[in-house]
């Protein structure tokens, strides 16, 4: 069998979208990005207002509601594991500063952007500072998730910071490096079966210009510091479709694709391989999931006392466990798994080589087990968007008559089974590619099937864990 | 080998086809059902279930209420601070306690499984995470369905090793 992903580019079937005419006009139409953004930066306006001026009380008010239930599930459960990226191509948050450093919104404005334009540290070129980012937001969840002013304190420093930080160096490199959900949405973007990719590398190779680089007439150059002839995993291009602009050889191009391609591709052109700082993302972003689940819907009061800073004490307690079940105890019982696998498939791979490959595994049940997480909340809890859509504010109002609609759980009792599929999907991916992985790695089929059984276990282990949560 | 494969398959899909059996279908024993009687404490963000005489700690260690399947439940429910509600999934009860009065639910615990129970009265931060279980045994949709996970972890495994030449 011929490993994938190693050979030659793109060695799975794409469906070119954009060469549906129509398609293409679109999104090679400058407005095109404005007109995604622009309903969102309305509705996070209206997060803002109500965030600040609206009712402390998180149930009753639209930023808490429309911010951590509806855009969280359409995230979570559509947006990235159908369209990868996508909202980051439609997110208000970093759009002011991109525009105050293009001087202009939708126009391509020539001549030297306005910014110092620095280049951003080479040591910080990963994300690191991204599962950094994630796990400070992570930790004070119980606070931003109900309270509405802490929601409006966060989604406002995210606008600042991004803007200043477009101030301060090129492009966008707060969504690149900084942005705590920047950095999971790649991770599981690469799940994702749409991607922006060009057609053919080679025309790329003999293009002397790359006007994807540098920006032209069309386009700016990529903004997320990418080039699309060296463009093969969806966490780094953040579907702006400015190359697609910019490109004269109309080689760039929106492809469906099977799911999770980037997942199983091993090395290539202009890419450093699979590295520890995405790993680390998805021990983190699994480990969350468990937590949460246990938290915020298991019966247990001291947690969600503790989480909730209802005591000092507590909160150190729960913040060692927090940090410490992140970045050293999942991501310990895996080095253990590891270990183990290399030791019964007798490979002569370093350690921690193996261990970062094989953490790319758990991308799909991480994924999975947030899809799983968020279900057993949003039946619950999206009815509570119904009196908000009349009163936002929280103050009285009966703007469309729907004020006085009540709490309405819908199908709670059958949740579990929903999200037992789920789960399940992800073991049965994960388990798969971790037999890619492993076979990438150890050369031959016997040592990957050896290699296995303790990943496998693991997964398994992991998916017990949630089920245990949601239904034991 | 194959036969192997498919037998662990299968028993991996019966995983999920036991809790769907035991979630959506009510199913009620038919002798005289045995009573059971639980006091139940409401205090924002949590329920203590007391046992007949126990005294009431601050935190609850868990909110869980175990009862078995065929039981007549009562709750004897009380809030300690403040207004809380008492809402139980599949069972559409919907209750308020206020601080200082006692409501008395009543059910037959119909199906095997675990079934959370909500606070639906608005009664701070936390409240839409106010949740605890009622769990009646024997919990067939998470042994059955933990045991599916075992099986078909193992058919996927198992095609590994066992559909070599097929993979
Ligand atoms: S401009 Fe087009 S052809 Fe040239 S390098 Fe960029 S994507 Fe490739
Ligand atoms: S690769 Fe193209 S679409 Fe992706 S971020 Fe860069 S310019 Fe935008
Ligand atoms: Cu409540």
């Amino acid at each position: 069998m011929v490993v994938r992903g190693m050979a030659r580019a793109f060695a799975y079937p794409r469906l070119e979208l954009t060469r549906c005419s129509l398609l293409r006009r679109l999104v090679k139409h400058r407005a095109f990005q404005f007109m995604l953004i622009l309903p969102n930066l309305a509705v996070f306006v209206l997060v803002l207002v109500a965030a600040f001026l609206g009712t402390p009380v998180g149930n009753r008010n639209f930023a808490i509601i429309f911010v951590w239930i509806v855009w969280w599930a359409a995230l979570i459960i559509l947006l990235i594991p159908l369209a990868g990226r996508i909202w980051c191509a439609m997110c208000p948050i970093p759009a002011p500063g991109e525009w105050l450093q293009r001087l202009a919104i939708v126009t391509r404005r020539p001549g030297r952007p306005f910014t110092l334009g620095l280049s951003w540290p080479r040591a910080l070129r990963n994300i690191w500072l991204q599962n950094g980012t994630f796990l400070a937001v992570a930790l004070f969840s119980a606070l931003i998730l109900t309270r509405p002013l802490a929601t409006g304190i966060v989604l406002a420093l995210f606008i600042g910071l991004a803007l200043l930080l477009s101030l301060l160096f090129e492009r966008r490199v707060f969504c690149r490096y900084v942005c705590p959900v920047g950095g999971f949405i790649g991770l599981y973007a690469m799940v994702a079966p749409l991607e922006l990719r060009v057609k053919d590398p080679q025309v790329c190779v003999t293009h002397k210009e790359k006007d994807c680089l540098r920006g032209n007439a069309e386009g700016y150059p990529c903004p997320w510091m990418a080039y699309p002839g060296n463009l093969w995993r969806n966490i780094d291009c953040g579907l702006c479709t400015e190359c697609l602009k910019a490109c004269p050889k109309e080689n760039v191009g929106i492809f469906l694709r099977p799911f999770g391609q980037d997942l199983l591709l091993a090395r290539a052109p202009g890419w450093k391989g699979r590295s520890l700082d995405e790993a680390y993302k998805a021990f983190i972003m699994l480990s969350c999931a468990l937590i949460y689940s246990a938290v915020y819907i298991g019966p247990w009061g001291f947690l969600k006392e503790w989480a909730n800073l209802s005591d000092p004490a507590g909160f150190a307690l729960y913040a060692t466990g927090f940090l410490g079940v992140n970045l050293i105890g999942l991501p310990g019982v895996f080095l253990i798994a590891v270990a183990l696998a290399r030791w019964i498939a007798r490979a002569g791979i370093p350690l921690r080589r193996l261990f970062v490959e094989l953490a790319y595994a758990l991308v799909p049940l991480g994924l999975t087990g947030w899809i799983a997480f968020t279900l057993s909340f949003v039946l619950v809890n999206i009815s509570y968007a119904i009196p908000l859509l009349s009163d936002p504010l929280g103050r009285g109002w009966d703007l469309l008559g729907t004020a006085s609609h009540p709490w309405t759980p819908y199908i709670p009792e059958l949740v579990p089974l929903l999200q037992l599929p789920v789960l399940w999907l992800g073991l049965v991916v994960s388990i798969g590619l971790a037999f890619r992985i492993a076979q990438q790695n150890l050369g031959d089929a016997a040592k990957a099937r050896r290699a296995l059984l303790p990943i496998a276990s693991f997964m398994t282990l992991i998916v017990l864990l949630f089920q245990r949560l949601y239904l034991g | 080998m194959r036969g192997a494969w498919f037998l662990v398959s299968g028993i991996g899909l019966l995983g999920f086809i036991a809790p769907v059996v035991g979630l959506v279908f009510r199913l009620t024993p038919g002798r005289t059902p045995v009573v059971r009687e639980v006091e139940l404490l409401s205090q924002a963000f949590h329920y203590d279930p007391l046992q007949p005489g126990e005294a009431h700690t601050r935190h609850a260690l868990g909110g869980r209420i175990e009862v078995r399947w065929g039981e007549r439940v009562v709750l004897h429910l009380r809030a300690v601070d403040t207004a809380h509600g008492f809402y139980l999934d599949g069972y559409g009860i919907n209750r308020v306690v206020q601080p200082g009065e006692e409501v008395t639910i009543e059910f037959i615990a119909i199906r095997p499984g675990k079934f959370r129970f909500r606070c639906s009265e608005t009664c701070g931060p936390l409240h839409p995470f106010m949740i605890g279980e009622l769990v009646v045994t024997p919990n067939l949709p998470f042994y059955s369905s933990a045991l599916g996970t075992i099986f078909l972890a193992l058919a996927v495994v198992g095609r590994f090793w066992w559909l070599k030449g097929e993979a």
